[in-house]
């Protein structure tokens, strides 16, 4: 009777059984979408030789040898730049679903490791990409057809301002108390743009049906194709 | 200075905005894809104890506020301040009116309460959740009713007034919950 008292229920996984056979089926699920549209599946590394690029994504960072503290690692944040040597070699369209790592990534939605859907399509431009996210998502969640905005209409909508145009002094107004977060001196353009994103926008985004922002600045660009040096092809 | 990061914010952490100390309500991580990562909180301002909401960028740091809780025994009051010993160090503080004005009307002399000090001042001073004390003051009740209806006020021995039942005499004594200032029952 005592021993079962002191047990302790730490052991026990967070994630309800439950929620596991769910997720289990949705990764059936994801596999039989891309093969029905013959996409390959692929398996890259995990451990890099080198980190991310990103501004704003944290590596994690390992040591591969017991023998040699300068044998370092870097666990993918995602595995976008191994996918894209394959690409370069000739693969054609591929996806993995695998796992992705991010330092300091932690709260309600996130985790600091979490497992990523990724996937390429040769000769197809983001409007076509958007296209085909929407059938996932609508196989997957029986979800209504996605709504898409520009990011420029976003902020009008919502905000009534020109993401494009206005400066981080006119950004400031739109939320002072806000963007005390940030320092105009040392933050940029886009940190305030985010911040309003985040808090104004997004928060209601997505509720009834998914949302697809598309045309992000081309300072925001992470790798996608810029148009006319201000708008980059992103979603 | 002890200062803590945005990422290691908790729930129940006191950390000092605009010079004043507040205490984490509640912590979200807000992070639009592969941008700029922010952390939103919501915090409680333990002198005035009002709500508000914060952003910080993520990483960034903030200064740790020096809140400590102690027990101590109310010791007396001099009109302008109130006494008490923290039960840890036997150390005297004096309190002015503005935190001890709420719990003083439920503290005799050599109750036991918590104090809240931040750098070493009181800022808050919190009774026990039930004390017991006697009826000084109350309308003679009407004998037979006790339906208990309408209640009537009682002053108390430390002078709060509570809603009581209409059977309560003077000299009763009284369970209070002292967070609702409720009566509770008769001790």
């Amino acid at each position: 009777m005592s021993q079962e008292h002191s047990m302790s229920t730490h052991w026990r996984p967070s994630a309800s059984i439950d929620a596991l056979k769910a997720r289990s089926r949705i990764i059936t699920q994801l596999r039989s979408f891309f093969n029905q549209r013959k996409i390959l599946e692929v398996d890259t590394p995990l451990m890099c030789a080198a980190g991310t690029t990103d501004v704003y994504l944290d590596s994690m960072v390992i040591t591969s040898s017991k023998n040699s503290d300068d044998d370092i690692r870097y666990l993918q944040t995602s595995p976008e730049f191994c996918m894209k040597r394959l690409l370069t070699a000739g693969i054609g369209d591929c996806y993995q679903i695998c796992k992705a790592f991010r330092r300091d990534e932690i709260g309600k939605y996130h985790n600091p490791e979490f497992t990523l859907l990724e996937w390429y399509r040769i000769n197809c431009d983001h409007h076509q990409l958007m296209d085909e996210m929407d059938a996932l998502l609508q196989y997957i969640l029986k979800s209504q057809p996605a709504k898409r905005i520009s990011y420029r209409d976003l902020f009008l909508e919502y905000l009534g301002i020109d993401p494009h145009k206005l400066s981080i002094k006119q950004l400031i107004k739109v939320d002072p108390d806000v963007c005390k977060a940030l320092n105009p001196l040392t933050d940029t353009k886009d940190d305030y743009l985010m911040l309003l994103l985040s808090q104004h926008i997004e928060p209601t985004l997505g509720l009834d049906r998914p949302c697809f922002i598309y045309d992000y600045p081309a300072s925001q660009a992470a790798l996608s194709k810029i148009r006319d040096k201000k708008i980059c092809r992103t979603f | 200075m002890a200062t803590y990061s945005t990422n290691e914010f908790k729930n129940g952490m006191k950390i000092m905005l605009d010079g004043s100390p507040y205490n984490i309500l509640e912590v979200e991580f807000v992070k639009p894809g592969k941008g700029q990562a922010f952390t939103r909180v919501k915090v409680k301002n333990l002198k005035t104890d009002r709500v508000i909401e914060r952003t910080f960028k993520a990483n960034d740091t903030v200064e740790a506020a020096n809140i400590v809780e102690t027990e101590a025994q109310y010791l007396y009051s001099d009109g302008d301040q109130w006494h008490f010993m923290s039960q840890e160090s036997f150390e005297q503080y004096a309190v002015g009116k503005a935190p001890a004005s709420q719990a003083i009307q439920w503290l005799k002399e050599e109750d036991i309460c918590t104090l809240l000090l931040w750098d070493n001042d009181v800022i808050s001073v919190t009774p026990p959740n039930f004390v017991i004390l006697a009826v000084t003051d109350t309308d003679p009740g009407l004998r037979g009713d006790t339906s208990g209806g309408g209640g009537k006020p009682a002053t108390l021995e430390t002078g709060a007034v509570v809603r009581v039942p209409l059977f309560i005499n003077i000299g009763d004594i009284l369970k209070v919950d002292t967070r609702s200032g409720e009566y509770v029952s008769r001790a």
